[in-house]
């Protein structure tokens, strides 16, 4: 079911309590300037841990990185480290990476294919579908005392894939990942249905870290295009993208979630061009011919951020999924992944793959001063002074409506009538407070 | 496969290779630099993955620098703009590159193994990398001219904020 209007988050309640806050304290009621302190406080960032990054779906990685039987990853949910696996039945399942005996991390490594997972502390031994199987000396050491089928690996309650993106969620109460994404969904569905087969991940994945809270880059990547031609000035005199128009939309589509995109999507330039270019093409008449000229505008659907802290660039040039992991406050660590259509010819994928690291990844002609300006960020807000005081989100207030007035139906959400602005980013923080004081 | 160590004038050409390349690189002259390459550059630095098995790196899959000369161009056209952020202020670079290997191939080429270590200090930061460098060079008049590099650096996770140096 696609509702044609996302209304836009509720106002901030200023009576409710984030951290050892009022609500109004940090954020204003429409989320048009938000605190320095939300940046900075420890309290604050403790309660993120449980309130969001222990109730909301999160990111974990591509189906396509676990092919088989006994493949995994590792990752982390907030800064809870998880082994994500396809059991032997073909489950996939993630688990928190810590022997249930001491809490020594049973996987020290990125990725592989194993039946077993063998804690090196005392040796407990798990298997793909987190039960243990193996406990030395259990005999002499416990007698029959011990239950190994109280003490498997803590299992994440509820994983569920959309479109090839697996996603994880502690709280057995969520609602499902589907009501979860709401009309996010539709356009995922744009972005990973070009082809049949859908999408895959190239192999390997960029993790860089970068001095700043974690909410600087998802607010970016929710609807910053007002950053482009000064943080990305560079990128644009050498030709890798155009001079940014005005001529786009920022769509927030409900539960801290959105996309932006300037028309025709980002990084259209002149210099070292692709055949992806023919391939977008191809896609946009296929979406014109099922939903009409106005369709033209999402492909691709641009840059993106799933609440609270996924996004994804699906850009003129390239797709890129990203999650940026809080370590701390004032820390996150980056991974990200070059997503491309299953059914594209290998040599079109490898140039792909080298249009994005060539722009994204930490080396990124793009990304290397994004990370560079948001360690400034939070390099200015360590003193007493600079913790004080608002940032400023006011632009394009009360430019909000409903998608379908400005592109027809189907396309959901509420949408700004232009692409510099900061509606999407006032979504974020209105969501943001509802989630830390529910 | 080891090299032929007793090819003393060899040696001496890749040593000045390289001592040519460092100086290029720590002046960020880029322009020249890219000068010192074949046009059929192959410049690569792949992700590396920790897996049961070890440290791998994969030609198939993502890399920190994955580029031939166009792109390489493309990138030093970015750093050599105002609007360059990374890298403004410039950042301090050393780097110490030690010849391990150096072997003629039956096509004449050259295959050269390195260690690679570069120091950079920035506005904000500073930070090391370390990494094996496995380069084939081509003789061509007055010297030696790099084909094909691929660097394996010992990070897992690259460092902070941002890659704006070449291994």
């Amino acid at each position: 079911m696609t509702r044609n209007y996302t209304p836009l988050p509720p106002l901030v309640a200023e009576d409710a309590r984030i951290g050892p806050f009022r609500a109004a304290e940090l954020i204003a009621a429409d989320g048009s300037s938000v605190d320095r302190r939300l940046f900075v406080n420890d309290a604050i960032y403790r309660q993120e841990q449980e309130s969001i990054f222990a109730k909301c779906w999160l990111y974990l990685g591509h189906e396509s990185a676990l092919p088989d039987p006994g493949a995994f990853f590792t990752t982390t949910m907030g800064e809870d480290p998880v082994i994500v696996v396809r059991d032997q039945t073909g489950r996939l399942r993630a688990f928190l990476n810590s022997c249930s005996h001491r809490g020594a991390k049973v996987c020290r490594v990125d990725s592989g294919v194993t039946t077993l997972f063998r804690c090196p502390y005392h040796a407990w031994t798990y298997n793909t579908e987190g039960q243990l199987v193996g406990v030395p000396r259990m005999g002499p050491a416990y007698g029959d005392a011990l239950d190994r089928s109280q003490l498997g690996l803590r299992e994440v309650p509820q994983l569920e894939s959309f479109g090839g993106m697996i996603f994880g969620n502690w709280s057995p109460q969520a609602p499902t990942l589907r009501e979860y994404l709401g009309d996010m969904a539709f356009y995922l569905e744009l972005m990973l249905s070009r082809m049949d087969g859908g999408t895959e991940a190239i192999g390997g994945v960029h993790k860089w870290t970068i001095n700043v809270n974690w909410k600087i880059p998802a607010e970016n990547f929710a609807g910053d295009h007002y950053h482009v031609p000064s943080t990305h000035g560079a990128g644009v005199q050498m030709g890798f993208r155009s001079p940014l128009t005005n001529n786009g939309y920022c769509i927030q589509t409900g539960n801290g979630h959105s996309i932006g995109s300037e028309r025709g999507g980002a990084q259209q330039g002149t210099a070292v061009k692709t055949e992806y270019e023919g391939f977008m093409k191809q896609s946009r008449s296929e979406l014109i011919a099922k939903h009409g000229e106005a369709a033209a505008a999402f492909v691709p659907i641009g840059v993106g951020t799933i609440f609270p802290n996924m996004s994804f660039l699906d850009s003129a040039r390239f797709r890129s999924f990203r999650v940026w992991h809080p370590r701390g406050v004032d820390k996150i660590e980056v991974h990200s992944w070059c997503i491309v259509d299953k059914a594209l010819p290998a040599e079109l994928k490898a140039a792909v793959r080298r249009q994005y690291s060539l722009a994204f990844g930490p080396s990124g002609i793009f990304e290397q001063d994004d990370g560079d300006v948001w360690q400034s960020v939070q390099d200015a807000m360590r003193g007493h002074i600079g913790q004080q005081g608002r940032f400023d989100y006011q632009m394009g207030v009360g430019r909000e409506a409903p998608t379908v007035e400005r592109y027809g139906p189907p396309f959901p959400g509420s949408c700004s009538d232009m692409l510099m602005t900061e509606a999407n980013q006032r979504a974020f923080y209105r969501h943001y407070a509802k989630v830390m004081s529910a | 496969m080891m090299g032929d160590m007793s090819n003393a004038s060899l040696w001496q050409e890749v040593e000045l290779f390289y001592r040519r390349e460092v100086l290029l690189l720590q002046d960020r002259r880029y322009a020249e630099w890219l000068e010192t390459m074949d046009a059929t550059i192959s410049y690569r630095v792949p992700v590396t993955t920790s897996t049961l098995d070890g440290l791998v790196t994969r030609e198939d899959e993502l890399g920190y620098y994955d580029e031939d000369i166009e792109l390489l161009r493309a990138r030093v056209a970015k750093l050599e703009s105002k609007q360059c952020w990374v890298e403004q202020p410039p950042s301090r670079l050393r780097y110490f590159v030690q010849v391990i290997d150096v072997s003629r191939q039956e096509d004449g080429t050259v295959v050269a193994r390195s260690n690679l270590l570069l120091l950079q200090y920035r506005w904000n930061m500073e930070q090391q990398f370390s990494g094996a460098r496995t380069d084939t060079l081509i003789a061509v008049e007055g010297g030696l001219r790099l084909q094909q590099r691929r660097v394996v650096l010992d990070r897992q996770a690259v460092g902070n904020q941002g890659l704006s140096v070449f291994f």
